[in-house]
């Protein structure tokens, strides 16, 4: 479905990120993992048209060349992302956060009634039903995570990237959201791009690894295996302790 | 959100009455007939800024010479062409459409900020008031020419009130236009838009939202109102020069009255064109010398203590001594709450 060639980003001299292949089918739920700096945030801008990447580099969704279209077609394609500082709209309603999620995430023309179903829908989908009506800045930052969750689902995405979403919640809310995730895949057929540094929530629901360090790919495999990889221990370890 | 057609019909209906009856208690008193209009006039140009400021952040200063080549080209086009101003009105009103979407646009996909906006309309409106003074052949230069297009007097003679009053209704039906216009274009899909992009472009980038298109739209929409506001104003004053077009005289009281009467909401630029033509019309009258001075005072007054509009302010108060129940907003369909400190 999501396939990257030799894509890299370089600012300046530093190579944030550097020839990194990979691939994400329908119904995969797979995990970005790496220390601070490895450039997991850039590859997602990279994705979704926030940043050019290098020339040579290489990214199609569905077939469709993602580099040549801006970020808004790349959302209306169906590749929908939150972000790791929280970005919703602060001063509308949650309601109105996860409508707008309906209204602009697809090609389609939708009714303003349609959207705010499809925004009621996606807000029980993620547990923020009964905050409907509340501004949504008014909300706790790890429940603005929730409803950046809610604004793509809104919009029925085929691929969504989550950028850090686990962080701040508590060990109870997190096994919440991993079930969360897991449903995206399993009722909603929407594949999952995760960055986490919150290693229980991701080993337990990736059904695959991808690892960065310093810009490049060392390692990429099945939970387990990344947990006993020894490239993947020294690159955190190392990182530890510099 | 209202999910009725059009939000608020009762209440602009209402307005629509209090301004179809206000010119009867000054009948024949052309002066106050004049500060009604001037109302009207400054309400439409401060309900466009709305649109393109208030909703989008794109801070047009180039009102004046937007409305000034709105006027010339209606007198122009109807001249030349042989036609009634009615048919050139809009065509001058395309043309500044079309202004204010090449600005909106050039700044959008440039990514410019609301200072880089304000200051490329700016120069705009420096080249647009040397251009009205230096193109003689069709503007005559400074000294102007008569302005008294529509075939208003023909409708006022047959109808027997006076081409002043007539104007007044003229222009008041443009702007009860206008705040229908605004009203469904608020409730609409491009309100939601418009607000997702003021208060994060990247984030509504992110769900599908084209910035580049919705805010080339509100350039247009308002350049649209600008032109036809800029031609009344001509009209207005029976006689066009370039020095009604200036900066100072439209732009500046145009800003003033959106932030007095509430940016963002729907019936700001109206309340706040009641608020500021009053003062002006008071101190014209009582203090003449000190006009500009005292004008000036009581705007560093407005800016400190009404900072989000008269109508926030006099609801608080009133909701502070217990006059009226809290939460009765419906002052728009927009969640125009202003950073309260």
């Amino acid at each position: 479905m999501l396939e990257v060639a030799n894509v890299s980003k370089k600012f300046g001299g530093l190579v944030a990120v550097d020839g990194v292949d990979f691939e994400i089918d329908r119904g995969e739920i797979v995990g970005l993992i790496g220390p601070n700096g490895a450039g997991k945030t850039t590859l997602f801008n990279t994705i979704t048209g926030v940043l050019d990447p290098e020339e040579g580099s290489e990214i199609t969704f569905n077939g469709e060349d993602l580099l040549t279209l801006d970020t808004h077609e790349i959302a209306r394609s169906g590749v929908l992302r939150t972000f790791q500082i929280v970005r919703v709209f602060g001063e509308m309603t949650v309601l109105e956060n996860a409508a707008a999620g309906a209204l602009f995430g697809t090609d389609a023309s939708v009714s303003q009634e349609n959207a705010q179903r499809r925004g009621r829908e996606a807000l029980a989908f993620v547990g923020l039903e009964d905050k409907a009506d509340m501004e949504a800045r008014n909300l706790p930052i790890a429940q603005q995570k929730q409803l950046e969750l809610a604004r793509t689902v809104a919009s029925d995405p085929d691929l969504v990237l989550l950028d850090e979403i686990a962080s701040g919640l508590t060990p109870g809310e997190i096994e919440a959201l991993s079930n969360t995730i897991r449903r995206l895949r399993d009722d909603r057929d929407i594949s999952v791009f995760w960055i986490e540094h919150i290693m229980d929530a991701i080993m337990g629901t990736a059904d695959r690894i991808i690892v960065l360090k310093s810009g490049r790919k060392i390692a990429e495999g099945t939970p387990e295996a990344i947990r006993n990889n020894e490239a993947v221990t020294e690159a955190y370890l190392g990182a530890d302790n510099s | 959100m209202n999910t009725d057609t059009l939000p608020g019909t009762r209440k602009l209906a209402l307005v629509a009455a209090v301004f179809v009856l206000a010119p009867i208690p000054i009948a024949g008193s052309g002066y106050g007939v004049g500060v009604l209009t001037r109302v009207l006039l400054f309400a439409l140009f401060a309900l466009a800024l709305n649109i393109v400021f208030g909703h989008n952040d794109q801070l047009f200063l180039f009102m004046g010479g937007l409305g000034g080549i709105g006027a010339y080209t209606t007198a122009l086009v109807a001249d030349t062409v042989g036609v009634t101003a009615w048919l050139a009105l809009p065509v001058a009103a395309l043309v500044c459409g079309i202004i204010g979407l090449s600005v909106s646009w050039i700044s959008a996909r440039r990514r410019f900020t609301v200072i880089l906006i304000s200051i490329l309309t700016l120069n705009l409106q420096l080249v647009f008031a040397e251009a009205f003074i230096g193109a003689r052949d069709l503007t005559g230069g400074s000294t102007g020419f008569p302005y008294e297009l529509f075939s208003i007097s023909g409708i006022a003679g047959a109808v027997g009130i006076p081409t002043k009053v007539v104007l007044y209704y003229v222009i008041l039906a443009f702007l009860m236009a206008a705040m229908v216009l605004y009203i469904w274009l608020i409730n609409s899909k491009y309100g939601m838009a418009f607000e997702a992009i003021r208060e994060d472009e990247a984030a509504a980038e992110s769900i599908g939202i084209d910035v580049v298109r919705y805010k080339t739209i509100a350039g247009f929409v308002a350049g649209v109102i600008i032109g036809i506001a800029g031609t009344l104003l001509a009209r207005e004053a029976t006689y066009i020069t370039p020095s009604i077009f200036t900066f100072l005289a439209v732009d500046v009281i145009a800003l003033v009255v959106l932030i007095v009467g509430g940016i963002r909401r729907t019936y700001g630029p109206i309340v706040g064109a009641v608020v500021v033509e009053a003062i002006e019309a008071f101190l014209s009258n009582y203090a003449a010398d000190w006009r500009a001075a005292i004008f000036g005072a009581l705007l560093i007054v407005l800016f400190l203590y009404f900072r989000s509009g008269v109508i926030v302010t006099i609801r608080d108060l009133l909701e502070a001594y217990d006059l009226v129940s809290s939460g009765g907003s419906g002052g728009g369909g927009t969640p125009a709450e202003t950073e309260a400190e």
